[in-house]
């Protein structure tokens, strides 16, 4: 299950498991944003590729109008995902 | 231990998925990261599984079988028409960022986290084992 806290106006919390049940839920709450956003995932445990495309599909919505969508706080698993996807050098990763 | 499930086709049984890995994983010695790599695995092909084969209604099974050294898992699904996950080109990153595509990732993990993925189709079964040495 995945949670989703908005912590201020441009920044997310993603909380729990991002699999492919939760596409719709993170895909709604991202619509939302129109300006940069940044995406705590610190408490992120699991993304599959079905959460990647829901990321990489707001990236280049933002894109498009000169915004960009940030991640922080990663965790190792997690990373792994970007990392041998190559989205790590798509994304605008924050170190920790 | 072996241990084996059937799954309706449906997103919804994602969860019922892991609850069964989950399970079997307790009782095994495995690092956390050696299972969320597992998982994620099995979520990809069973999706494939789901999306490729929408007009089916048989359910899809999952075998678990592992020790302290190996898991082996199997997804079983009857299709038709064989889709051989272990066929399908390698991601193309450049064309991929430059067509700004955002899908079609999931079985080019699988193959980075698993030692092994067979294919193979019989009798209008397919079955798909991955293996991952922990």
């Amino acid at each position: 299950m995945l949670t989703i806290e908005q912590v201020s106006e441009h920044e997310l919390k993603f909380t729990g498991r991002f699999d492919a049940s939760q596409e719709k839920k993170a895909s709604d709450e991202l619509s939302k944003m129109s300006q940069t956003v940044t995406i705590d995932m610190e408490n992120l445990d699991y993304i599959s590729s079905m959460g990647l495309s829901v990321l990489v599909n707001t990236y280049k919505r933002l894109h498009e109008t000169g915004n960009t969508l940030r991640l922080k706080n990663i965790s190792s698993h997690v990373r792994d995902v970007f990392k041998y996807t190559r989205l790590d050098q798509i994304f605008e990763i924050m170190e920790d | 231990m072996n241990s084996k499930k059937t799954f309706s086709r449906n997103i919804d049984e994602l969860q019922n998925i892991f609850e069964f890995l989950e399970m079997n994983f307790q009782k095994i010695p495995i690092q956390q990261k050696d299972q969320f790599e597992m998982e994620l695995s099995v979520e990809e092909i069973f999706m494939n599984m789901v999306r490729h084969n929408s007009g089916s209604s048989e359910h899809i099974e999952v075998t678990f079988a592992g020790d302290d050294k190996t898991v082996v898992l199997s997804l079983i699904d009857t299709e038709k028409v064989p889709f051989d996950i272990t066929k399908t080109k390698e991601v193309d990153f450049e064309e991929y960022f430059r067509e700004k595509k955002s899908g079609g990732l999931g079985i080019h993990l699988v193959k980075q986290f698993m030692d092994s993925v067979t294919f193979d189709h019989q009798n209008g079964v397919s079955t798909i084992i991955i293996t991952k040495h922990i």
